[in-house]
């Protein structure tokens, strides 16, 4: 098999990080994924890149925002990738409060609809004076787990996830139900809820049939990103990982490298090292 | 002076009436006819490229010649069998048509509204064949690089700005290839609101949620004051009416519905799915910078419309958007 990460280095962008396409400015979570990726697969972990991620660090312990190129979604997202890299420990640790301190807003369910959700449990939103989705709630939760914080906020964002679980098991973004019509679950959504979730060494009914949907979306043409984070999530569960892993190997060039965007290429070669026992989501038993 | 720039300005100007029109929500008019094309088309089979270059205003084969053309097709979701997406088929046969205007280079872009895995969406809906087949480039709009544009005028949502992907404000020429579809929110979701997704969602989130917070309508009108849209090109071969935008039923309009004007554009394809644009608040207040959406501003040149009206049943939300004398329960096959 050829080497993802030479994908990733043509990718690079000269200021320092990763663009969501080859030679674009930096944006925090593609940069953050191909470090990880790096990391994985034992090879160096560009120093100038991790610079310059804690460089994009806001005084008040986030990313993002203010005008800039990403939202403040992605401050889970950097202190995940730091925290993994075991770098940066006072910058994680005002990420870490920060997010402790961020709420999405509460909704107000419309008179007479059937309950879709528990508005009074809050998540984290996209961006700040919004609602809380699925996605950024769960790499908050990743990250604060991995980081063996405890706090009222996690427990209740670990409440939110499994509130906002679809009726018959996965995630979608975070709207189980409008009105009276149940949405469906989505891959990469159901795994990064999954992943936030993880028990290590014990799976709950709950969780089983949480895989099961999981496993169903290898019935579709899911692209690089959705098949990664899949294969993530089943190892990050204790489950096999290959079926996806597989399917990532039916996308590759010829090279060894995928035709997709920077952060799934990054995402597919973390799933590319899952055999060699690398999992940086994964939540070993305390 | 351009069209691009005249509208921004207009956009600028009309601002505050148009504010005051979302709040009155009278009956948009701006007193300046538009023409409105529509196109017979039975089945998506029977689509052809002549017949969409020869749609398009005449006024505009001088600012596409040469020049690089953005399509902005539906792929908000995708479900099988569900006409949630702008049909494949209808942006091939348009890549093909603005080829024969003499477009330098035609790009397919959207951000889609709900699944990340854009990839996925592409493969599902063919439209990743189509693309391909044709040699043009397929962006998604929600990882572009942005730049930030000030909204013109009095912002609706209180925003000095939006951030906007590249490859949109550095296009010559943008097409809005929306579904014709109900909308349980809104009303109807057709070329204006169809703009929801050129607003990157790595910076705003799925689905967009944002624009939620601050007012689907005045979002709607805020990002296409700023987002200078010169062609629509709606895909009513098969629409979706009911509990639309994703969960409503399909319905076989026969039609493809183009115009410069987006408010008469859409208040025209109101009409065909039998439903009172006045009554969509929305449009009521776009009617001052994009078009009127009074019949009486609105020319009709191709097919008649009479024979393409196609009672859609409104949303459960919107039950007063169903024009007088119109059954949606005894749709016609025209």
């Amino acid at each position: 098999m050829a080497d993802p990460l030479e994908q990733l280095r043509a990718a690079r962008t000269p200021e320092a990080g990763w663009g969501y396409r080859a030679g674009e400015p930096s944006r925090v979570e593609p940069t953050a994924w191909a470090l990880l990726a790096f990391r994985a697969h034992g090879a160096p972990v560009p120093r100038d890149a991790v610079a310059a991620l804690v460089d994009g660090q806001h005084a008040d312990g986030s990313w993002g925002g203010a005008d800039g190129p990403d939202a403040p979604w992605v401050t889970a997202v950097a202190v995940l990738a730091l925290r993994a890299l075991g770098v940066a420990p006072e910058p994680c640790g005002r990420a870490e409060t920060w997010l402790l301190e961020a709420r999405s807003e509460q909704v107000v369910q419309p008179e007479g609809d059937r309950p879709v959700l528990n508005a009074a449990i809050v998540g984290w939103p996209w961006v700040g004076g919004c609602f809380g989705w699925v996605e950024p709630t769960a790499h908050a939760v990743t990250a604060l787990r991995l980081a063996r914080r405890r706090h009222p906020r996690l427990a209740e964002a670990i409440r939110f996830l499994n509130d906002r679980r679809c009726d018959g098991g996965g995630w979608n973004h975070g709207m189980p139900r409008v009105r009276d019509v149940d949405f469906p679950p989505y891959p990469n959504t159901t795994a990064l809820g999954l992943i936030a979730l993880a028990t290590p060494g014990a799976r709950s009914k709950t969780t089983e049939r949480d895989l099961a949907v999981l496993l169903g979306f290898l019935r579709e043409p899911l692209g690089l990103f959705d098949l990664a984070w899949a294969a993530l999530a089943l190892d990050a569960n204790g489950c096999d990982p290959a079926p996806f892993l597989g399917r990532l190997g039916t996308a590759e060039r010829s090279d060894g490298g995928w035709r997709e965007n920077v952060h799934a290429v990054a995402l597919a070669a973390l799933a590319r090292a899952l055999p060699k026992g690398h999992n940086p989501f994964r939540l070993e038993a305390a | 002076m351009t069209r691009r720039q005249a509208l921004r300005l207009l956009a600028g100007s009309a601002a505050a009436t148009a504010a005051t029109a979302f709040l009155r929500c009278g009956f948009g008019t701006h007193g300046r006819r538009a023409r409105v094309h529509l196109l017979r088309v039975p089945s998506y089979a029977a689509l052809v490229a002549a017949d969409i270059a020869a749609a398009v205003p005449r006024e505009h084969l001088r600012r596409i010649r040469g020049r690089r053309v953005l399509l902005k097709p539906n792929l908000i979701e995708y479900r099988p069998n569900q006409p949630i997406h702008t049909d494949p088929r209808l942006v091939g046969t348009t890549i093909e048509a603005f080829a024969q205007l003499g477009a330098a280079d035609v790009v397919v872009a959207e951000g889609p509204g709900h699944r990340r895995d854009t990839d996925y969406l592409l493969a599902a809906s063919g439209l990743r064949d189509v693309v391909g087949c044709a040699g043009v480039r397929f962006v998604d709009l929600n990882l572009d690089v942005t730049r930030p544009e000030p909204i013109p005028g009095r912002s609706l949502t209180g925003l000095e700005r939006l951030h906007l992907p590249r490859t949109v404000t550095e296009a010559d020429y943008v097409v809005s290839m929306p579904k014709m579809k109900t909308h349980h929110l809104v009303g109807v979701t057709l070329s204006l609101k169809n703009l929801f997704g050129v607003l990157p969602s790595a910076l705003y989130g799925w689905p967009k949620n944002f624009f939620h917070w601050k007012g689907i309508g005045p979002s709607i009108l805020d990002v296409n004051r700023t987002v200078p849209v010169d062609l629509a090109i709606v895909d009513g071969v098969v629409g979706m009416d009911g509990d639309g935008p994703l969960w409503g039923n399909p319905v076989a309009s026969g039609v493809v519905v183009v115009g410069a004007d987006l408010a008469s554009v859409d208040a025209t394809c109101c009409r065909l799915m039998g439903l009172r644009p006045e009554r969509v608040e929305y449009l009521v207040a776009a009617a001052d910078v994009h078009g009127s959406i009074a019949a009486a501003d609105v020319e009709i040149a191709g097919a008649r419309l009479a024979g393409l009206v196609r009672p859609y049943r409104p949303p459960a939300t919107f039950p007063r958007l169903q024009a007088p004398g119109i059954d949606a329960g005894t749709r016609g096959t025209g």
